[in-house]
């Protein structure tokens, strides 16, 4: 009775306070935080290396990072999720970047795919509210060609090289459209517009 | 940021990155492998570039949700748990190391006067010196040496090296790399000098591959300052102040 009180305490508490628990080498706290985040955090692994395997060793990598980092972790400066989630997809990116012929075999798998596809449905993003519509809402009100990037970088965990090939767009326009449509995305989120 | 929205689309030029932009570009995830763990770095020190980071992090998180949910491998958690365990007896074990190195570093520093006036006298006619303006000579510096200052520069990362400063006031500043350190090609480390309350630092020059550098005494500020180093443009910053990232840092102490 007592430990399923303690295990609903744990699950009911905010995964910042269960960070700040770990930071103090409490497992359970975070054993508590991997068995909330693990699905979504493994699945979007899984979405950058597709490949099994590497998404399981960045989901590993970066949890042990989140462990170690753990009372680095200021909740004065942002939430908790965002900053687990960006310690997995970092280490995902960097994985799939350092795999050798990681180049080479992200060209040749697609070819030179010219994506005309217009920007994937954003509704999951927007039905997440706050942060999540003013983030779709804004994305949306980008030149389509921007926000395209801008999503299939962050989705997908393409290099601006890859973009530029996927796209058949050249590098240093693809470069451009990136700067100006982050550029954008934050003005049009700071100042509540879009 | 350096573009608008409204820019011209098929205009390629590339400006040089403010800590914004890299940020920016940091959290979407587009910098090259040894970019991105040179801001990783530089943002454990740089506490703006940080908060920048996590800005971004938080703006670009709702995007996660279109990869949506998948049950990861079940031997997973086993395998993060085997590399946990051995956490607190390794959090009390550096506590114990940081304090012996702490131990050692007064033993060290008080050691120095020793060597040190040798080590700015060996170093003034070298070519790798960033700036000198009439070093002391050995026998005056001896004087100095007894309340010589030691500070570790880097500690961001124990992959990347780092420097030991040794400050002797009224005389200057030697800082030596305590490893080889990794050189980009086309860049150079710069270092800097921030004085307590200061606004922005002040370029000291161009820190040479497994170079001394002194900074002249009368450049030492007084009190508690901040030693920078940054990455820079082959010849150092074209503005005066730091472009790259800062990646090594530290506190010389009173």
């Amino acid at each position: 009775m007592i430990a399923l009180v303690d295990e609903g305490c744990r699950m009911a508490r905010s995964s910042a306070a269960l960070i700040g628990a770990a930071a103090m080498g409490d497992e359970d706290a975070f054993a508590t935080l991997y068995e909330r985040h693990k699905r979504h955090f493994f699945a979007v692994a899984l979405r950058i290396t597709r490949d099994a395997a590497l998404a399981s060793d960045a989901l590993q990598e970066g949890f042990l990072q989140i462990w170690q980092n753990a009372g680095r972790f200021d909740p004065g400066q942002g939430e908790a999720e965002p900053w687990m989630l960006a310690t997995v997809r970092y280490r995902a990116i960097d994985l799939l970047r350092r795999r050798p012929g990681a180049e080479t075999a992200s060209l040749s798998e697609d070819a030179v795919v010219a994506e005309a596809e217009a920007l994937p449905d954003l509704r999951v993003v927007a039905a997440q509210g706050g942060q999540g519509a003013a983030l779709a809402r804004c994305l949306e009100a980008l030149p389509p060609e921007r926000a395209r990037l801008i999503v299939a970088a962050f989705v997908e965990g393409y290099s601006q090289s890859e973009l530029a090939a996927r796209s058949d767009t050249p590098l240093g326009t693809v470069k451009a459209w990136i700067r100006r449509g982050l550029a954008g995305l934050r003005a049009c989120l700071d100042g509540g517009r879009g | 940021m350096s573009g608008t929205m409204d820019g011209p689309d098929a205009t390629p030029a590339e400006p040089p990155e403010d800590g914004q932009s890299l940020a920016a570009l940091f959290a979407l995830g587009v910098l090259a492998p040894d970019e991105a763990r040179a801001v990783a770095e530089a943002a454990q020190f740089d506490a703006a570039l940080a908060a920048e980071i996590a800005a971004w992090e938080a703006r670009l998180a709702p995007l996660a949700r279109l990869s949506g949910e998948q049950e990861p491998p079940v031997d997973l958690w086993p395998r993060i748990q085997a590399g946990l365990r051995p956490s607190p007896r390794v959090r009390r074990a550096m506590l114990e190391q940081a304090q012996a190195e702490a131990r050692a570093a007064r033993g060290w520093a008080a050691g120095l006067g020793r060597w040190l006036p040798w080590a700015i006298a060996l170093a003034a006619p070298a070519a790798v010196l960033v700036m000198l303006r009439g070093p002391a000579g050995p026998s005056q510096m001896a004087s100095q040496v007894g309340a010589t200052r030691v500070a570790a520069l880097g500690a961001l990362s124990s992959a990347a090296g780092g420097w030991v400063a040794a400050v002797v006031p009224g005389q200057g500043v030697v800082l030596s790399e305590t490893s080889a350190m990794p050189r980009p090609v086309g860049r150079d480390y710069e270092l800097w000098v921030l004085a307590e309350g200061a606004a922005a630092p002040v370029p000291v020059g161009v820190i040479a591959p497994a170079a001394r550098v002194v900074l002249p005494g009368d450049r030492v500020p007084s009190g508690r300052f901040k030693l920078l180093v940054s990455l820079e443009p082959k010849g150092g910053s074209p503005t005066g102040l730091p472009t790259g990232p800062v990646l090594y840092g530290g506190v010389v102490s009173e």
